[in-house]
């Protein structure tokens, strides 16, 4: 990390800005669900009959840069069932990416993924309060044959995450399992994960609606990744645990929302020579219908 | 032949008076909104109901605010409905609502709107029950409807005006 980074964020961003935004347009409105974290599981669901979408410009770096653009619909089915679709574009692959869950509401690097976030719990203290918890179910597919060269199969993945939400704190908790079907006796390694993030909003961000509405979060990852399989075989040199922590901040106003994070590896244990994963980087652009 | 035409008319004209308004202001209390979107949707949800003439959200007090046209079919229940649909919880909610004022059979004041909507009347003063069972005719009443149980909203009221029915 050093003097490449300023040129992958300029780069990043004149994507992002021209073919998310260009996207949005053509299509005439968009949005997010997620009104929370950037990478970590949160609990919102939109309510009954409403759409969102949002486009997500997604960077990671393992030996070389990989980036994707990814699209996200949500529908409200009932205030407690939220419906998604997850569709990456990739505009540059790397040989062997990073096994994990980019952003953990959606799919893993080249996964298109449709699921369900079922929310379980809820109560609601007061004004601008809530605690819940919320289960989200999903399955992908790949969007390439090879990945890291093994063939990559469908998967599936279910996550658990709780917490609670108000005007001026923030908090959710939560883990899953992505689970790899083999295909032409090559798998990709499951992901096991938890994550875990903070909020605050500033006073000085806590105007009234419609004002704009800003919050901060530190959210964090941590992941357990098994071996690869390849013509049947464990690969040695996959897998392992790593735990990435970084910042965000979330900006809403009216129907659109900004976000943008970037996690760094605090930790890392890798049973091979595999190269480390140097960061994770996301931006969002959402609109509500 | 012409008393059949006068009569038409007379009830031409009489039916619009009967159905106007009977809920004509909403100021209702929402839990669990904590996002600009959700404000959003809310509003938008509201302001898409048919009957309704504005609607404006505060996130910071946790207030969704509905003007109703004066002929409209809307419940309080309909407003609230729509507030768990979009995820959120209703709470206490101060109204305006015309109606006209019964007795339940435990004998309690009961204002029954156009659409037959049921509000149970609670007053701090006794008096003021007092004086609007001796109301006869519609009656418009402000006051704080409290979340609905088996038995009904209880309507605590603040004022009540009998020249506005």
């Amino acid at each position: 990390m050093s003097t490449r980074y300023p040129k992958i964020v300029t780069r990043l961003l004149l994507i992002f800005i021209v073919v998310g935004l260009s996207q949005v347009v053509v299509s005439n409105s968009y949005a997010q669900g997620g009104h929370g974290p950037v990478f970590t599981l949160a609990t919102p669901t939109l309510g009954q009959g409403e759409l969102s979408f949002d486009v997500m410009a997604m960077s990671t770096r393992q030996g070389n840069s990989a980036w994707m653009l990814r699209q996200n619909w949500h529908y409200g089915l009932t205030e407690d069932i939220q419906l998604n679709i997850s569709v990456p574009t990739p505009l540059q692959r790397i040989a062997n990416p990073p096994q994990g869950r980019l952003g953990t509401m959606m799919g893993s690097y080249g996964d298109l993924e449709v699921s369900g976030l079922f929310r379980l719990f809820k109560t609601y203290p007061g004004v601008g309060q809530r605690f819940e918890s919320t289960l989200l179910l999903s399955g992908s597919v790949p969007t390439e044959d090879k990945r890291g060269g093994l063939h990559v199969g469908p998967s599936l993945h279910g996550g658990l995450v709780t917490g609670y939400a108000s005007r001026t704190f923030y908090g959710w908790a939560g883990g899953g399992y992505q689970y790899y079907t083999e295909q032409h006796n090559d798998r990709l390694g499951d992901i096991a994960y938890v994550t875990g993030v903070i909020g605050y909003r500033p006073p000085v961000f806590q105007h009234d609606y419609p004002k704009p509405d800003w919050r901060i979060f530190v959210e964090s990852v941590t992941e357990w990744v098994g071996n690869n399989e390849m013509g049947g075989l464990e690969q040695p040199n996959t897998g392992g645990t790593k735990s990435l922590l970084g910042p965000s901040v979330l900006g809403l106003y009216g129907k659109w929302g900004l976000s943008g994070g970037i996690l760094f590896p605090v930790y890392s244990s890798f049973p091979g020579t595999q190269d480390s994963e140097s960061y994770r980087l996301n931006f969002v652009l959402s609109y509500w219908f | 032949m012409k008393n059949y035409i006068v009569l038409f008319l007379i009830g031409h004209f009489l039916i619009p008076l009967q159905g106007q308004g009977q809920l004509l202001e909403v100021k209702q209390t929402v839990f669990g909104m904590d996002c600009a979107p959700c404000a959003y949707g809310l509003e938008k949800r509201i302001q898409k109901m048919d009957g309704v003439e504005s609607a404006s959200v505060s996130l910071n007090d946790g207030l969704l605010t509905a003007n109703l046209k004066q002929d409209n079919k809307l419940t309080l229940s309909d407003i609230r409905q729509a507030v768990e649909e979009s995820g959120f919880k209703a709470k206490e909610a101060n109204i305006t609502v015309t109606g006209t004022v019964t007795k339940n059979e435990s004998g309690s004041l009961v204002l029954e709107t156009v659409v037959g909507e049921h509000f149970i009347l609670e007053a701090e003063n006794e008096r003021k029950l007092k004086d609007i069972s001796n109301t006869n005719g519609s009656l418009t009443i402000t006051g704080k409807a409290e979340t609905s149980d088996g038995a009904g909203t209880k309507l605590w009221i603040a004022s009540f005006d009998k020249t506005k029915a």
